[in-house]
Formats: structure tokens, sequence, C-alpha cells
């Protein structure tokens, strides 16, 4: 996971973590989950935000924070010139 | 706030004040601003636009903020529409409040004085050409006419009752592109991979049955899954928790806030 995982990845990352525990690795996802919430106010103006709030399923807060990595893991500069997975490799690692 | 800015100008016909409060095209005014404690003339002048708070159809249009200062200039300069400065010329010799709001993308509807002579280019706002000589009285009543012009002829037009989009996205959903890339596979050492990215739904009993006999599964979580958690979690195994995430709605009584998926 990294700063791409927003949203239903996020959710999924949550459904995981609780049905047997898996390991979160690279780094700390967008902390943007939940419904889209409609309001109107006067002058005609409508805005759209997240408006439910999202938890862990024990209670900690998942919004804004996003999901937090076991195990932390950046892509380097020279990964992505030689192409190299960097995250995934390190994921690959600790399983091995 | 100063008596050289005139704003008694936005009162001095007050019916055509009002009107332009009302309808489905109404305008907002917002006023902010401090007179000089000695400054008798503008702080008369602010009584006198206070006078007429109590008039049908004001209400709800017009807000004075006060103790205008550094702390509310950005919600003003960056909120604003049209940006108004009625000064009595050559009595401005910038007007600087005028090019903060250019700046932050709103409109001067402006006298042709001080930056705006400079600043106005003919499609980024309005301008009043006020004539300097004669009797000042008249020369009110000719900007004020020519103020409320401007305002019903050019700027409510312009006040559209299409929608207007603004996004403010905490980054952009990533969704991937079919490659041939392989949505689930086995990698060295006997450990499952899957995209979740790409994987659909319907290949999640496919994905489990290939990887059943792997050591362990990497998610790939690094894109916009494709509504596949709900089928995938379940079958994980341990079942630690039945609760995979809590969703809240905050209620205005207060009861019945939480709900659990």
């Amino acid at each position: 996971m990294d700063e791409r995982t927003q949203s239903q990845g996020e959710f999924t990352g949550l459904a995981f973590e609780a049905a047997n525990g898996t390991r979160f690795v690279g780094s700390q996802t967008a902390g943007s989950d939940g419904d889209v919430t409609y309001v109107s106010l006067p002058g005609g103006v409508s805005a759209r935000f997240s408006g439910l709030a999202v938890l862990h399923g024990d209670g900690r807060v998942a919004q804004r924070i996003g999901l937090v990595p076991d195990l932390e893991v950046h892509p380097t500069l020279a990964g992505l010139r030689t192409g190299k997975d960097e995250v995934l490799e390190r994921a690959l690692q600790l399983l091995r | 706030m100063a008596s050289y800015k005139r704003l008694h100008l936005i009162i001095q016909d007050p019916a055509r004040a009002v009107a332009l409060l009302q309808g489905p095209r109404a305008l907002q005014v917002i006023l902010a601003g401090k007179a000089h404690p000695r400054d008798e003339d503008a702080k008369r002048i602010v009584q006198l636009v206070f006078s007429l708070k109590a008039e049908r159809g004001v209400g709800g249009h017009v807000a004075f903020l006060e103790d205008y200062d550094l702390a509310m200039a950005p919600y003003l300069l960056s909120g604003c529409d049209v940006w108004v400065n009625l000064p009595r010329p050559p009595l401005e010799a910038s007007g600087t409040s005028g090019m903060k709001a250019a700046l932050n993308g709103g409109l001067n509807l402006a006298v042709l004085d001080g930056w705006w002579c400079e600043g106005f280019r003919g499609d980024n706002g309005w301008a009043i050409r006020s004539d300097e000589g004669g009797d000042t009285r008249n020369q009110d009543a000719r900007d004020a006419q020519a103020f409320y012009d401007l305002l019903e002829r050019e700027v409510v037009p312009l006040r559209s009752d299409k929608v207007r989009e603004v996004k403010l996205p905490r980054v952009t959903i990533i969704k991937l592109k079919e490659t041939g890339a392989p949505h689930f596979q086995v990698l060295d050492g006997n450990i499952g991979y899957v995209d979740l990215g790409r994987l659909e739904a319907t290949e999640v009993d496919a994905m489990f049955e290939a990887l059943a006999k792997t050591r362990a599964i990497v998610f790939d979580d690094r894109s916009y899954p494709l509504g596949t958690a709900w089928s995938i979690a379940p079958r994980l195994g341990e079942h630690r928790h039945r609760i995979g995430a809590r969703f809240q709605i905050p209620c205005i009584d207060g009861a019945d806030e939480s709900d659990a998926w």
C-alpha cells in the first residue's frame, strides 16, 4: 500500500486486517474514505465531502490518518530508475 | 473605511440597492473595514449603511464583518467574486486590497483611480470613470448610477444557474488499465500475488483456487480495487473479528449515531 491507496482500497485493508491480521507493507495511505455526503447551502451552493466517519474495527480512527504500515517501505530513486518494485520485494522478503 | 471611499454610494438609491438583493440571482454583500476613530464622516456613513438593516429583504444578504484584520482577510480575498471600491478620485493612492483580490482570482468593480487605472484591462472587471470636476454631490449621484447600472447589466447576469464544480481531491484515484499483466500469480518461494487493482470480483474463486497451496498471499493495494474486499475478507481464514470497519453518521439528535458494517 502507499499514498495511492484510498477509499475502497483503505476499506479493503481494514477488512483484511480484521479478518486475519493481514500485515501492511509500504507507506501510509490517503486517509480518505467513507461515503460522499451532499450538503446544500444558501445561495445555490452545494458541496460534497467525505461525511461518514470511518474507523478500524476496534474503534481507532482511520480517516485523515489512513492505514499505517507495519513495515514502512518507500521506493528509492535508484530502485525506480532500475524498474524495481522495492515495496513488493520487501513484502516478499518478510514472507520468505 | 474612510470618507473618500464613498461607502454611501452603495445605498445612494435604496430601492435599487434592495432590489439587487432579491430574486433568484440576488447578490450577497460583505462589508468589512474599520473607520479611523477620528474620521467622523466615515463613522457616520457606516451608521447610515447600518440604518438599512431593518429594510425588508436585506437580512441574510448583507453582512458586516467587524474587526477586519489579517486573520479575516484571506477568507474575503479568496472567497469573493467581485471586489468593490468606489473612491473619490484622485484620492485613492493605490487601493492595494483590490490588487490582492485580483491576485486571488476576484474581479474588481472599481472607480478608475489608484492601481485600477493601470490594472483595468477591459476584460478583468468593471471600471467607473468618475468625472473629477464640479460638485461632489452630482459626482456621487453619477457614480452611484454607473455603479448600479454595472451591477444590474453586467454583474447580476453573470450569476449563472449552471453548476460550477470545484474538486479538492486528496489524491487521484488510480484505476489501472488492462495491460495483460496477470491479475494473480504464484511467485518464487510459493508466495501468491494478487493485484487488487485488476482482480475482478468474478475472479475471486479462481484466485483462491490457484493460490490455495501457497504459503502466503501478497495483496497489492496500491490502486483502486474493483469491489473484491467483500468476497475476499470472509475467506481469509481465521475470522479474528466480526467487524472489519466502523462507519459513523453524525445525527443532529445524537441518537443512534453508530452503525457497524
